[in-house]
């Protein structure tokens, strides 16, 4: 796949990601305190054999085109920042015996049910407590917080899930 | 070099991980702040128009709950419309005077009016209260001509941060400025923030920073109404004294204090109060009437006659505390005039607990202006204390003054400013 193509696809899976966010999933909520940080999506399955410095530019911008549009500073795109950092380590942490294929992607049919729950709750997790912490700036309400980021996961990780089990391709090796 | 350029590029991961956080970190707390870059806000032309587009599309999915609003707000506007039971009273057993254009003449606001003559019974003309008949003949805030109501839609809300914001659709074009009041029909949503040609970003009144002037319409209390961050539904009413009776339902509305919102705007209803042992205050919970969640279209109000009171208030501040005293209260009072104004005028220091939508930059100037005021009072109880050695015997009087004197006249000062003011009796 030549570069040319690879960058349009992701350009394309970076506007299909921050306008289904935008104009659609921000509007909906888990309980009254969740809500579905769909954007990550796209910086979660991202290849994973990208650059950590095109990673973490990544983050940044699309962090900071959320927070242009709902007000919030550079709220986003710190935490979106930190999870692109942690990412690598992470998959440096759950690699299999035999090591990534050059053709592995984050995909839950490729990987197994196993790693990519463990690969999606952590980062989600690590975001999650960083936004609503940065958010609030302080300690104050724990309880609510803890409540808020619970469900924040639950519904994000649930997202993330529907569309890996719906877009993804199936079988092993075949990428798109 | 080549150690530089391989060290560079070994840590090159840390390296940006840490200058895009600081970058972000930097850019949230400028968000927080009243001021800050055009650039990055909803205001912006082109996610004003994006959100814009999203909420054209949501529209069609929420006509019936659209069309409630609308026919609830209507049938309030038509109401104003009518002419009231007592438009044409006449009140013939009470002392009721009228000027040659037919208005009523308040007598607890004129006591000898022209025509009517000195009352019957002198005695009780001074200590005379208003007539509760015609209390309700009172100029509504919506019939004031001072304050031009312009009519908006909301683009975009939030409700579950600590700090929410919103976007309304009309913009300098329309006659909005930044720091303008923003009401709804069921009580007052917040304050303008950032203003472009067609759009215009609003500082809720779900944001930690805020604090509207208000009043209990009972019995005239005055408060502070803050949110504390975790249910839109309600907020917390400060500075209401303990010794006050409260009841469960009392109507919380604008004071009118901060010449943002006109005075009586609904604003909510008294929850539950409870008495903590270590405060002075009520700690009261007050049920908010804008229903944040379902917010739709607001009112932005203009109030004409703001900047004149402004000034007004400004210059009366700066007479009734002169930087007179020690030389220590010189600079920080000479760097409080110096210091670049925002937007709107600072609202004046004795205000404190009743400004309005309190920005970060505001609190830190009135902060200023406390130190300030602290520090005169600390320079007048030094001059007391040198009066009364004078007087008394010097050895005796030292100690006891030293003691007595230096925290007395700071503690009214600092924590309840309003009751030092002069006018004070005029705002019961």
């Amino acid at each position: 796949m030549s570069v040319v193509l690879v960058l349009a696809r992701q350009l394309f899976r970076f506007a299909l990601y921050t306008s289904v966010y935008v104009l659609l999933v921000s509007q909906l909520k888990l309980f009254e305190v969740g809500w579905c940080f769909f954007y990550l999506g796209f910086l979660l399955f991202l290849p994973i054999n990208t650059p950590v410095a095109v990673q973490l530019l990544l983050g940044f911008g699309t962090g900071l085109a959320v927070d242009v549009t709902f007000d919030t500073g550079g709220l986003h795109a710190a935490a979106a920042v930190l999870l692109m950092y942690l990412r690598p380590y992470v998959i440096a942490l759950l690699t299999p015996r035999d090591g990534y294929d050059t053709q592995d992607t984050v995909n839950v049919h490729q990987m197994g049910w196993q790693w990519f729950l463990v690969y999606l709750l952590l980062l989600v997790s690590v975001h999650h407590i960083t936004y609503f912490f940065l958010e609030l700036g302080s300690f104050r309400h724990p309880l609510l917080t803890f409540t808020r980021i619970g469900a924040s996961i639950l519904f994000t990780g649930a997202a993330m899930l529907i569309v890996q089990l719906l877009f993804f391709p199936v079988r092993r090796g075949r990428r798109s | 070099m080549r150690n530089l350029i391989a060290f560079v590029l070994r840590y090159q991961g840390v390296m940006l991980f840490v200058l895009l956080e600081v970058v972000s970190l930097f850019l949230f707390v400028i968000n927080s702040s009243y001021q800050r870059a055009a650039v990055f806000n909803s205001a912006n032309a082109y996610a004003g128009q994006l959100l814009a587009r999203r909420t054209e599309v949501a529209d069609y999915f929420r006509l019936n709950d659209l069309n409630q609003q609308l026919l609830a707000e209507n049938a309030r506007i038509r109401q104003l419309l009518y002419q009231p039971d007592y438009a044409h009273r006449e009140a013939d057993s009470l002392p009721v005077g009228r000027d040659t254009l037919g208005n009523l003449i308040y007598r607890h606001l004129q006591p000898y009016p022209k025509g009517l003559g000195p009352p019957v019974r002198a005695v009780a003309a001074s200590d005379r209260r208003p007539d509760s008949l015609l209390l309700g003949g009172v100029k509504l805030a919506s019939h004031d001509e001072d304050f031009p109501l312009i009519g908006a839609r909301v683009i975009n809300n939030s409700l579950r941060s600590v700090d929410n914001y919103l976007t309304l659709n009309v913009g300098a074009a329309d006659g909005v400025e930044p720091g303008l009041g923003v009401v709804a029909a069921t009580g007052v949503v917040g304050r303008v923030k950032s203003v472009s040609e067609h759009y215009a970003t609003v500082v809720s009144l779900l944001h930690s920073k805020t604090a509207v002037a208000t009043r209990i319409k009972r019995d005239g209390t005055f408060g502070s109404l803050r949110w504390p961050g975790d249910d839109y539904r309600y907020a917390l009413l400060d500075y209401i004294p303990r010794q006050n009776k409260l009841v469960q339902g009392d109507t919380v509305i604008t004071s009118g204090y901060n010449a943002v919102f006109p005075a009586g705007v609904f604003v909510g209803t008294v929850e539950s109060f409870v008495k903590e042992v270590d405060k002075n205050f009520w700690t009261v919970q007050v049920r908010l009437g804008v229903d944040f969640s379902r917010l739709t279209y607001v009112y932005v109000v203009h109030n004409r006659a703001r900047p004149e009171r402004d000034s007004l208030e400004t210059a009366l501040v700066n007479e009734l505390n002169p930087p007179k005293g020690g030389a220590t209260a010189k600079p920080a009072a000479t760097a409080k005039r110096a210091a670049p104004k925002p937007s709107a005028p600072a609202p004046p220091a004795r205000f404190v607990p009743q400004t309005g939508l309190m920005s970060k930059a505001m609190a830190a100037e009135q902060a200023a202006l406390q130190k300030t005021k602290d520090q005169v009072a600390a320079a007048q109880a030094e001059l007391l204390k040198l009066r009364t050695e004078a007087a008394k015997a010097k050895a005796a009087a030292a100690k006891a003054a030293q003691a007595a004197a230096a925290p007395k006249p700071v503690a009214p000062l600092g924590t309840r400013p309003v009751e030092t003011t002069p006018n004070s009796p005029s705002q019961r």
